[in-house]
């Protein structure tokens, strides 16, 4: 009489630990899975930025944009003059800063 | 039948007696085996909960401290990021100019092929740069491997794909790939196939790019910007349409690092279509050719015999004739047949004013000194394409004196470059680099400051006065030397087929950018009455070059009604210390 409840708790944990364990591992395959799924989607977005990448410097090659800027905009390059210091200090045959 | 219950009573008692001393025999006999079970068990049970202790231990361990937490991480990290095998190269505001893609490469396993005739003629249908009968050679031949196509097209590996043929397979590789094409050939050069590097800087730095990718360690940063490449390319190109020259080269450098923000050299080709180019243009005129660069290497004539002490500015030399120097006549390409001082040698670019000052400082010292400027060795640049020059191989009076106007030695553009960043930078010899640099950067002095002003005034007078007017830019005060030479063919000299080159540096109150411009046999146009020299079409085009760049790398203009511009002109020239005053002002 006395053994039934420990008989109980040495049958039943394990076979409570046995189903937490399948579950668990389930999960953690589940989880696995997951995570080479977002692993490899990982990669695929960096070769993706990547391309990309390659793609807009391409795209803003400086020739290509002086012609679309020609065709399609009103605007010249900066002239000198458009850039100058308003009191200009000689400066006293120093090099450079 | 007292008796009788008695005796049934001891008798009974003798029964139970006996009876119970037989149980309690039984009963001991039967606990023995049970104690020693019991015993196992706590033995047992022990040992068990002692497993489960050092496990538990462990689990509480790994989730808690964690075991080796770093090989986890890598593990993942090689996993969640991509590598590639060589790195990117980018300019020096991080655009990108060399980059692998990844591609897809079509191979045959001909042990797989089912009908090796129809196969070659549905892929060849689909890529049509490839033969069909090699298609099916390789179809048909012995092995398990064999390239069809490298590095399709997307376009071209879905048509494949969709062809669905047994035996065809697909192998991922990378592509170089230079987003910018060939703006930048003769400097980064290009890698082959195989992703190793074949001309230039990837050829130079093909181990460190190599490493750079395996430990994703970002990209090769260069010195170069990639908006001034393409302002000097475009100007080049220009010029060389315009006077039919048969080639050009142009630089750019930052006169206080010796970085190279541009570097061009025309004609130029697709570095993804190498094979197929043509071999004039994979010669690299800005590093790799040497030639005679003529009158430039005044510069370098005058700033030794200032800086050794030969001549002061007030010195006058005998320009009225031609000077004979043994079977040689030196003569001057623009004679102002009287006696010169020394700035008007160099404004004028008296060949016969130079000669003499070359021959009084001595070939020994002159030889000295072109060496501290790095002109009689190979540059120590990063690209596999460097020129050695050509120098004589017994340096006689003869020597110095054609030498001292640019004669009889032989440099790169690059070379002429450096020391021009040298003379106006204050006396400071750096050698130039591809790479970009940070904070400062040292040099060896070749020259003392008090030189380098000097030659600052008199490169400034050039400009403003002399041979190199067109190379004037509004609102920058622009300071050079022009150079025209004939071309040294087979021992001769190949006339009407010259080299210009004008080397200017701005601002020259306080200059930052050195700009070359060499053109390869330019002609005379109709705009220029005929004349090819190098005032007439290497100097504009430095000039126009200039007036680019500087808006582009922040150089601020001088309004030209600033009443301060012309009180830094004279400041320019009193420099040299005389006050002297010059016809112009």
């Amino acid at each position: 009489m006395m053994m039934r409840p420990a008989l109980i708790l040495w049958i039943g944990l394990p076979a409570i630990v046995t189903i937490a364990l399948l579950l668990v591992s389930y999960q953690v395959q589940t989880l696995e899975n997951e995570l080479e799924r977002l692993e490899r989607q990982a990669i695929a977005q960096q070769e993706e930025i990547h391309v990309l990448n390659a793609e807009w410097s391409h795209l803003n090659r400086p020739d290509r944009l002086s012609r679309l800027a020609s065709k399609h905009l009103d605007l010249l390059p900066v002239a000198p003059m458009q850039l100058h210091i308003h009191a200009y200090e000689p400066a006293s045959l120093g090099y450079g800063q | 039948m007292s008796e009788i219950p008695v005796r049934s009573w001891r008798d009974a008692a003798d029964d139970m007696s006996r009876k119970s001393g037989e149980e309690k025999l039984t009963a001991r006999d039967a606990r023995r085996p049970l104690e020693l079970a019991r015993t196992r068990l706590i033995v047992a049970g022990t040992i068990f909960a002692l497993c489960f202790v050092v496990l538990g231990g462990r689990l509480i361990q790994l989730s808690v401290f964690g075991d080796e937490p770093n090989i986890v991480q890598t593990a993942h990290e090689e996993r969640t990021l991509l590598t590639l095998k060589r790195a990117d190269i980018t300019d020096r505001n991080g655009t990108l100019l060399a980059t692998n893609l990844p591609s897809q490469s079509l191979y045959v396993d001909p042990s797989r092929v089912l009908d090796a005739r129809e196969a070659a003629q549905k892929i060849s249908a689909v890529l049509p740069g490839i033969d069909r009968d090699e298609i099916f050679h390789k179809s048909r031949s012995k092995g398990k491997f064999h390239w069809i196509q490298r590095n399709l097209t997307p376009e071209q590996y879905y048509a494949v794909n969709r062809l669905g043929l047994p035996g065809f397979g697909f192998r991922r590789e990378e592509k170089r790939v230079y987003p910018h094409g060939g703006m930048f050939v003769h400097t980064l050069g290009f890698a082959g196939v195989d992703n190793n590097g074949l001309a230039g800087l990837e050829a130079a730095r093909n181990e460190q790019l190599r490493t750079l990718a395996k430990n994703r360690h970002g990209p090769l940063v260069t010195s170069l910007d990639s908006r001034v490449q393409h302002i000097v390319k475009a100007e080049l190109s220009a010029a060389m349409k315009e006077f039919g020259a048969k080639g050009a080269a142009g630089i750019v450098i930052n006169i206080h690092t010796s970085e190279v923000l541009a570097l061009s050299s025309l004609p130029d080709f697709n570095p993804h279509e190498f094979k197929s180019s043509a071999a004039g243009a994979r010669f690299n005129r800005a590093t790799l050719g040497v030639y005679e660069l003529g009158s430039t290497f005044k510069a370098f004539t005058t700033a030794m015999a200032l800086e050794y002490g030969v001549v002061d500015l007030d010195d006058r030399y005998d320009a009225t004739k031609p000077l004979k120097v043994a079977r040689f006549v030196i003569r001057d390409d623009h004679p102002q047949n009287r006696w010169l001082d020394i700035p008007e040698i160099f404004v004028h670019s008296s060949n016969i004013g130079a000669a003499q000052i070359a021959r009084d400082v001595g070939a020994d010292r002159q030889r000295e000194f072109l060496e501290r400027l790095g002109l009689l060795a190979p540059l120590p640049f990063e690209l596999s394409e460097n020129g050695r020059p050509l120098t004589p191989r017994h340096w006689r009076e003869i020597n110095t004196m054609t030498i001292g106007f640019g004669h009889g030695i032989a440099v790169t553009p690059l070379h002429l470059v450096t020391g021009f960043a040298t003379m106006i930078n204050g006396g400071i010899h750096r050698p130039p680099t591809l790479l970009k640099r940070t904070g400062k950067v040292t040099g060896t002095r070749v020259i003392a400051e008090e030189t380098s002003q000097a030659m600052r005034v008199l490169m400034r007078m050039v400009v403003q006065d002399g041979t190199g007017k067109k190379a004037e830019a509004e609102g920058y005060l622009v300071g050079g030397k022009t150079g025209t030479a004939e071309k040294a063919i087979g021992g001769g000299y190949k006339e009407n087929a010259l080299i210009t080159t004008f080397v200017g540096a701005f601002p020259m109150d306080a200059p930052r950018y050195a700009v070359l411009a060499m053109l390869d046999e330019p002609r005379g146009t109709k705009a220029t009455h005929g004349y090819a020299g190098a005032g007439w079409n290497a100097a504009p085009v430095v000039g126009r070059i200039i007036s680019k760049i500087a808006p582009t790398l922040g150089v601020m203009a001088i309004l030209p009604s600033d009443e301060k511009v012309e009180e830094t002109e004279r400041l320019l020239v009193r420099a040299d210390g005389k006050g002297r005053r010059f016809a112009s002002f």
